[in-house]
């Protein structure tokens, strides 16, 4: 019959364990900022950045995103529109660029999920083109 | 058998070549292309000449200069060429995208014709992308609304301004090449755009469209008459034809 010390002991060292597990899980890289570059803009113009995105109607910006982790690593990143009917984003053959499509006047919010989870939302308006008539 | 794989691979090699230096498209830097605005290629802009279009001769085909302006409710045909490739097989930066075709960005331009048509006043977009759908180019286009149509004689075809006709005069039996094109306060705009023609007197002078997007007036008695040249949105042309002895 085993002793209740001994028992104790390996509860003790299952503990342990358990902890010193979750404590390396926790301290893998994590998200640490976003940069975005080398943006261009449409003849009407817009706008590309943490703080907001614009897009005229009709018109295509584009821009360079890269989510980094605190082990200055990129993270592979998925962009994406919570309203593609008002701005669509597609992915263009150059390295982690963006096209942002202004498919109708209104108002969404642009995600960008890094490792399943959202790091970043940016509100994005496109924007109605002056008449021309 | 190893020498005739190597003898048959260098023939393929050399066929290959022959072939890509027989290409159709314009030379690197003509003003034919529209460069896209990811540097990955250019545009060409091509004009929809079947009966009884007004489209400027200069940009029949491919056109000789990518057009600064396009009319609404014109029909247009805008392909892709990266760097001079053929086909739709297209590599950058190592890598090779297939099945790159040409779409439009609505609503300021929708698909129409043999390609797209201006839809709306303002700035337009036509992408290249490839099957999977990652965009490997795209264009802005001015698209504007023309005011008029400007008919002229063939002869000033290749002009970007030619020379409206007011008064034709015609000799009884002879004959004119004449075209139409959409124009406005700044002169011509690209575009095809179907017109009708309707005669103010019968039998003075007939019409038919020729090739390549002209219309023949033919004379075919004394007198004088009005045409008029219609389109859509309420444009519409007209001159005066004399036919004399």
């Amino acid at each position: 019959m085993r002793s209740r010390s001994t028992l104790a002991r390996r509860l003790v060292s299952a503990v342990a364990v358990a902890a010193l597990a979750f404590g390396i899980s926790a301290c893998g890289p994590e998200y640490d900022h976003t940069e975005i570059s080398a943006q261009r803009y449409s003849v009407l113009g817009g706008e590309v950045s943490l703080r907001r995105l614009e897009v005229p109607e009709g018109l295509i910006v584009k821009a360079r995103i890269v989510v980094w982790n605190d082990d200055d690593e990129a993270m592979p990143l998925v962009v994406r529109s919570s309203d593609p009917n008002i701005l669509e984003v597609l992915p263009v053959v150059n390295d982690r660029t963006y096209a942002f499509v202004g498919r109708a006047v209104g108002t969404t919010t642009i995600e960008l999920i890094a490792d399943d989870a959202r790091v970043v939302t940016i509100v994005a308006t496109v924007t109605a083109q002056p008449s021309a008539d | 058998m190893a020498m005739r794989s190597k003898t048959a691979s260098t023939l393929a090699l050399l066929l290959g070549l022959a072939l890509a230096a027989c290409g159709t498209n314009p030379e690197s830097g003509s003003p034919a292309y529209k460069a896209g605005e990811l540097g990955n290629g250019g545009f060409l802009f091509a004009c929809d000449n079947g009966d009884g279009v007004a489209c400027l001769s200069a940009e029949s085909g491919d056109a000789k200069k990518f057009p600064a302006r396009i009319a609404t409710g014109a029909t247009f045909d805008v392909r892709f060429v990266e760097k001079n490739a053929q086909g739709t097989v297209v590599g950058i930066d190592e890598r090779r995208y297939s099945g790159v075709t040409t779409e439009a960005v609505a609503p300021f331009i929708g698909r129409g014709g043999q390609g797209f048509t201006a839809l709306r006043p303002g700035y337009g977009t036509i992408v290249a992308r490839d099957s999977a759908g990652t965009i490997v180019d795209f264009a802005t286009l001015t698209i504007v609304r023309p005011t008029r149509f400007i008919v002229y004689r063939d002869s000033d075809s290749g002009s970007r301004a030619p020379a409206p006709i007011e008064l034709l005069t015609l000799s009884l039996g002879g004959s004119a090449l004449v075209r139409v094109v959409a124009a406005d306060s700044m002169g011509t705009i690209a575009g095809s755009i179907p017109v009708a023609w309707s005669r103010g007197t019968d039998d003075v002078v007939s019409v038919e469209p020729d090739e390549d997007g002209s219309f023949r007036l033919g004379a075919g008695k004394e007198g004088s008459a009005i045409l008029t040249v219609d389109g859509a949105g309420g444009l519409s042309t007209q001159f005066t034809v004399v036919v004399k002895p």
